[in-house]
């Protein structure tokens, strides 16, 4: 049987009798998930990694007493959240990282492509800026609204999953999402940017 | 509906969290595992840490069994001597029957069957001691006795010598 279709459960299984090989297909099966919830919180893709490998290396020691009451991936998050969280604050410069646009992010900011051919060069500077000033805006959040916000944008995680993460409620993960972009688009108002002006941000090839 | 500013922010978001895992993740993470696997094993199953570490809970244990048992024998154990029942009696002169009224004792168990675990005795219950209400018919009080004339016995006297005045 191919290891691919070969549940969770199952794999958890086989993994508590020792079964290396079978925690490796579940590290290659949840690796993108649990990276991407360290990055939410930790900010830094060498931090991120760390954490994610980490998170990995405590649910391998304690694999023995995931008891199955829910998946083994919201349990695998739940860990890689609490690692993230330790290890913010260990660190706690996490947020320098999204604040400051250093001369990696500017190199990355600009090569995105934004816009189609028909944007002008004005076009895309414009562009450029308003993602800076929109990721500026997002690092400056409340860490919950933040958190919550990355976490629920990432596309890896349903609502349950981020709630089980950081112990939240359906409907306080809502509203904080909804929250977290009011006060970006309102950061972004006060800056002078209007969502009409700013379609050409939009634009993808 | 989103407008614009929602769409880019919810773009920019999973920007932020966008990084491309790296090819040789998962096999760093089981080299890690291994790593730690054997280390974890090495400290806790050498034989000259694990010998003095399970005789000092063998140890440990005895005493803890020891003092628990001590302390619960003297507990449980009666505190007079006497292995009699005590009772409570009505002195013979009343009319009505005596009743005697057992006591529970304080002990339930001998020492030699006390169990070491205090958590386990039953627990002690001493039913109340009741006594009824006696009724007296009469009471039979000797007389108080009257004495008539008092006797006193004759005194003596032999002879008085007076000395004669100056």
């Amino acid at each position: 049987m191919s290891i691919s279709r070969v549940d969770d459960a199952d794999l958890v299984a086989r993994a508590r009798e020792g079964d290396h090989a079978a925690f490796t297909a579940l590290v290659a099966r949840h690796q993108s998930a649990v990276h991407r919830a360290a990055l939410s919180a930790v900010g830094s893709a060498a931090d991120a990694d760390d954490v994610a490998q980490e998170a990995f290396l405590l649910a391998y020691q304690r694999l023995r007493s995931f008891r199955g009451e829910a998946s083994f991936k919201t349990w695998l998050l739940t860990i890689t959240w609490n690692q993230a969280m330790n290890h913010r604050r260990r660190t706690g410069r996490w947020w320098n990282r999204f604040v400051s646009v250093d001369a990696d992010d500017r190199d990355l900011f600009e090569t995105m492509p934004l816009a189609s051919g028909e944007s002008t060069p004005e076009e895309l500077a414009a562009a450029g800026q308003l993602r800076r000033e929109v990721r500026s805006a997002i690092a400056a959040l409340p860490p919950k609204l933040r958190d919550t916000l990355l976490l629920a944008q990432s596309g890896d995680y349903s609502y349950e999953e981020i709630g089980a993460m950081v112990k939240a409620p359906i409907g306080t993960i809502k509203w904080r999402v909804s929250e977290a972009r009011r006060l970006v688009r309102r950061q972004l108002e006060t800056r002078g940017h209007f969502g009409d002006t700013e379609r050409v941000a939009l634009r993808r090839p | 509906m989103l407008d614009g500013f929602d769409k880019i922010i919810d773009d920019v978001a999973r920007e932020m969290t966008s990084a491309p895992v790296d090819s040789q993740f998962a096999r760093r993470v089981a080299a890690r595992i291994e790593e730690a696997a054997p280390a974890h094993r090495a400290i806790w199953t050498r034989p000259v840490l694990l010998a003095p570490l399970a005789a000092a809970c063998a140890l440990v244990i005895a005493v803890v069994v020891s003092r628990n048992t001590h302390v619960d024998v003297e507990r449980i154990a009666p505190p007079v001597a006497s292995h009699q029942t005590p009772t409570v009696s009505v002195p013979k002169t009343l009319n009505k029957e005596p009743r005697v009224v057992p006591v529970a004792r304080a002990s339930v168990a001998p020492r030699e069957t006390a169990r070491p675990e205090p958590a386990s005795l039953p627990p002690l219950t001493v039913p109340p001691i009741g006594v009824e209400a006696m009724d007296v018919e009469t009471l039979d009080v000797p007389p108080i006795v009257r004495a008539e004339q008092i006797e006193i016995d004759q005194i003596a006297i032999a002879r008085i010598e007076i000395a004669p005045m100056p």
